[in-house]
């Protein structure tokens, strides 16, 4: 039977989070602007195999990154472009992209699959990794682990604190008045779609450069772009409960790990697969906690009525609907 | 809306595409290319009909000669 050492079981849960939660701020930051990125899956391969064949030809991961993080801006320019100047549907376009961008990937990468490359390197910060237990699960990590961890912070103060994050909230909830205070609705839209898919991009490069080192199909990240775009709801579009349902998928893929070895004779495709639904059953709990009734029976259970006050969050009003200047 | 809700080219459309479905599975064998570029192809000729469809009716508001 596998031991359960919570400092190695906690580690792995932050450093195989951390593409999760920058695709997950990346799709909050764009949905919060009012537009839906639906490719969130397809982009992450790319900017994946992007990354890994630059820091493979130029055996720089820096560059890598920067690449990864362009190809994934470039991906939410179309979304967004399509959605704002061409007045398309964000849900087709972005459907479109998923599976195009996702045969992109695997046609472009073809000829560099199961290539042995660069890949980053720890980096544990001096003295605070001695910290006991914590020290180990934060601070024992790599550079991205420690940026997807300040990211998480950035995104709530710059949303929640500043001028220019009222504004970003506001073109995602009024569009219309946020052009009667002399904001151009359609540039910020553009602009936080372009931000957003710069962080998805960086998410894809984490993979194939840090959490699954290397290229090929199936890369391993298939499926998290929607798991992604389910945490954007899960944390009601707030980006640190965003980002602590990527913690909870983590941990339950984690705990997958560990289940094969405490339960031999299920198969290990059962405990691969299992984060999934789980994470589907939860948005459905969340979902009947929207409920009247629900809320209602939560008015005299005081702990469930915190719980489903911390839970609870608003879908930017003007998300999927494109700024009309008439 | 490729077929521009045209009941009559819907089955053109759709022909067109279960050849490229097909022809992707000859791609590896005839061409040694990756099956997966009749997706590149797919998504490609979507996006590109949508962004004509858009041409078509800003052309038409605008009251330009819209491309037919």
């Amino acid at each position: 039977m596998t031991e359960l050492d919570l400092t190695i079981l906690f580690a792995g849960v932050v450093a195989g989070a951390a593409p999760i939660v920058l695709a997950t701020l990346g799709e909050t930051v764009t949905e919060k602007a009012g537009i839906i990125n639906l490719s969130l899956d397809g982009t992450i391969l790319l900017s994946a195999m992007a990354a890994f064949v630059v820091a493979l030809k130029t055996n720089n991961i820096l560059l890598g990154f920067v690449f990864a993080a362009v190809v994934g801006g470039i991906v939410a320019a179309i979304v967004a472009f399509f959605s704002i100047y061409l007045n398309q549907s964000q849900v087709a376009v972005g459907f479109v992209l998923t599976l195009m961008t996702r045969d992109l990937a695997y046609f472009l990468g073809n000829s560099y699959s199961r290539l042995q490359g660069p890949q980053v390197v720890p980096f544990p910060v001096p003295l605070l990794k001695d910290i006991p237990f914590l020290g180990q699960i934060f601070f024992n990590q790599n550079l991205l682990v420690y940026f997807s961890l300040g990211m998480i912070v950035f995104c709530w103060w710059y949303m929640y604190r500043t001028p220019l994050g009222l504004q970003l909230r506001s073109v995602g909830e009024n569009p219309r008045a946020s052009y009667a205070r002399g904001i151009n609705p359609k540039r910020q839209q553009m602009m936080y779609s372009i931000c957003g898919g710069l962080l998805v991009g960086l998410a894809g490069a984490t993979f194939s450069l840090s959490v699954k080192p290397g290229w090929g199909r199936p890369q391993g990240a298939e499926g998290v772009g929607w798991i992604a775009l389910v945490l954007v709801i899960f944390g009601g579009w707030n980006p640190i409960k965003a980002a602590m349902g990527a913690y909870l998928f983590s941990f339950l893929q984690v705990m997958g790990i560990y289940c094969q070895g405490w339960l031999p004779t299920i198969p290990a495709q059962v405990f691969q697969v299992a984060p999934f639904p789980l994470m589907i059953f939860t948005l459905l709990v969340m979902s009947l906690a929207q409920k009247e009734s629900v809320q209602n029976w939560a008015e005299d259970h005081m702990r469930m009525k915190s719980i489903l006050a911390f839970l609870s969050g608003s879908v930017p009003t003007s998300l999927g609907k494109p700024f009309r200047q008439d | 809306m490729l077929a521009n809700y045209n009941v009559w080219i819907t089955p053109l459309v759709a022909f067109f595409f279960a050849c490229l479905n097909v022809g992707s599975i000859q791609l590896p064998m005839m061409l040694e290319l990756d099956s997966s570029l009749s997706g590149v192809i797919q998504g490609s000729l979507v996006l590109a009909t949508l962004a004509l469809h858009s041409w078509r009716i800003h052309g038409k508001m605008s009251g330009g000669t819209p491309a037919t």
